[in-house]
């Protein structure tokens, strides 16, 4: 199995099992959602947009094949759900809520990234051909992570290397705000796309749908993945 | 508990279509179905098999309870009498309807299997030994395309080319039916190990209770370095 060099977690991000899935490709959407006290001034946007959103999913045409891992960090990571069909995530408990005392978004987007790459393994192996997107949203630097930006970059760098990848496999961060190091943060991990938006409820609205017709797009059996 | 899997896909030598194309339903006493393979020579193939598809599919809903083996080649009767209408009511010339069929009847009460053949294409029965048919007409089928009228025109016409055709029959829990694009797997990364896909796509009971189970083999054979060069259709059922 390749490892591309991700860290081993030992971490149990109860994905759902690869056998069951009735589909021979799926797309793999990861959500890293910071939720350290500074977004609070456009967490209720968030949430509104985000559970919208899930909703909308579970009702398209992508349901099917649309499996959702939910990430949250703040000076720690908590895993809100390992890969799950989108059909089983429940939206009732689906909220975030800031807490926590620093931002840990090395840490976080290296865990996203290494369940990932270890369900995309897991699935091509038995047959189901995947689409991998991680959408990181955040609104600071990173200040509380164990690992460094490189350790992300020359993960991602790895997995791109490998020519099934490169159409893929796709990462993009989205800075909240006007905190003016995201591209720093973007750059030094190696995530391709950066999508600067402000903290309005419109603005995450319009990152929402940016998503969404991402994932939308992914679906048709012999596109690539873009932003 | 009957378990089904599918598969139809486009093979590398068909650069826009997949001129195959299958049908498959379960009744109360039978499974009934078909697979339609559309000539590479002939005009706009994927909707000659297409359309044999739905018309079987429109058939087999008309009869609906009342199917059985016995009453298997009245159904074809009709099938093929529903898409006579279909082609001369849409204006299609003979070469816009190029499509093998390879209709089958399992009878779930007694796990009999009958196979009936219209142009290329194969079935298998995995009982204790595989049992294994090929109707090869070497790519050059008695289309039913270039027959249909003069069957259709007496109930001797159509009795004689019913019986003309090749059949298979045998009983069994675990069958399939795939189109001739089953044999035209090729290997195609040298350095991986050789690797029997015909056993493991009728034989093997990888994930057999899900119905993507053959989609997910056929992209764990292309991951070994295998594809094939014609469209490849398969239907496997499985009785427990």
């Amino acid at each position: 199995m390749d490892n591309f060099n991700l860290p081993d977690f030992n971490i149990d991000f109860g994905n759902f099992d690869p056998q069951e899935i009735t589909s021979d490709e799926t797309i793999n959407a990861v959500f890293i959602i910071d939720i350290s006290p500074s977004v609070d001034s456009y967490i209720d946007d968030l949430n509104n947009s985000f559970k919208e959103f899930l909703e909308e999913m579970q009702r398209s045409h992508v349901a099917e094949k649309l499996m959702v891992s939910i990430i949250e960090f703040n000076d720690k990571i908590n895993v809100r759900t390992g890969f799950q069909p989108i059909d089983s995530v429940n939206l009732r408990k689906m909220n975030f809520v800031p807490c926590g005392s620093g931002t840990a978004l090395y840490d976080a987007v290296l865990y996203g990234l290494t369940n990932a790459v270890e369900y995309r393994t897991n699935l091509e192996n038995s047959g189901v051909n995947c689409k991998t997107l991680i959408f990181t949203i955040t609104d600071g630097e990173d200040n509380s992570s164990k690992n460094s930006s490189s350790v992300v970059k020359n993960s991602l760098d790895a997995i791109l290397k490998n020519e099934k990848n490169i159409f893929n496999f796709e990462t993009i961060l989205f800075g909240v705000g006007d905190d003016s190091n995201f591209e720093t943060a973007q750059q030094e991990m190696g995530i391709k796309h950066l999508a600067k938006i402000g903290n309005t409820g419109k603005e995450i609205r319009k990152m929402i749908g940016f998503i969404s017709a991402s994932i939308s797009q992914s679906s048709s059996a012999n596109s690539p993945v873009v932003f | 508990m009957i378990y089904f899997s599918s598969v139809s896909r486009r093979g590398t030598s068909h650069p826009d279509w997949n001129e195959d194309n299958f049908f498959i339903k379960e009744m109360a006493h039978v499974i009934v179905g078909g697979v339609f393979d559309g000539c590479s020579s002939g005009k706009d193939s994927f909707f000659a098999s297409k359309l044999f598809a739905n018309i079987f599919k429109k058939t087999v809903k008309e009869f609906d309870a009342i199917i059985e083996t016995t009453t298997f080649p009245t159904l074809i009767h009709q099938f093929f009498k529903n898409l006579n209408k279909a082609i001369k009511s849409i204006g299609l010339t003979t070469d816009e309807t190029l499509s093998t069929a390879v209709l089958f009847i399992y009878d779930l009460n007694n796990n009999e299997l009958l196979v009936k053949f219209f142009g290329d294409g194969c079935a298998y029965a995995n009982n204790e030994d595989l049992l294994f048919f090929n109707n090869d007409e070497e790519n050059k089928p008695d289309y039913l395309g270039y027959q249909l009228n003069d069957l259709l025109k007496s109930s001797n016409a159509f009795s004689n080319y019913y019986n003309n055709k090749q059949s298979f029959s045998v009983t069994t829990k675990d069958f399939s039916i795939a189109s001739d694009g089953l044999f035209t797997f090729k290997k195609i990364i040298e350095s991986e190990p050789n690797f029997d896909y015909t056993n493991y796509l009728l034989n093997d009971d990888f994930i057999y209770k899900n119905p993507a189970s053959l989609k997910r083999k056929l992209n764990i054979i292309k991951n070994k370095g295998y594809e094939h060069y014609d469209d490849v259709t398969i239907i496997r059922v499985i009785k427990e």
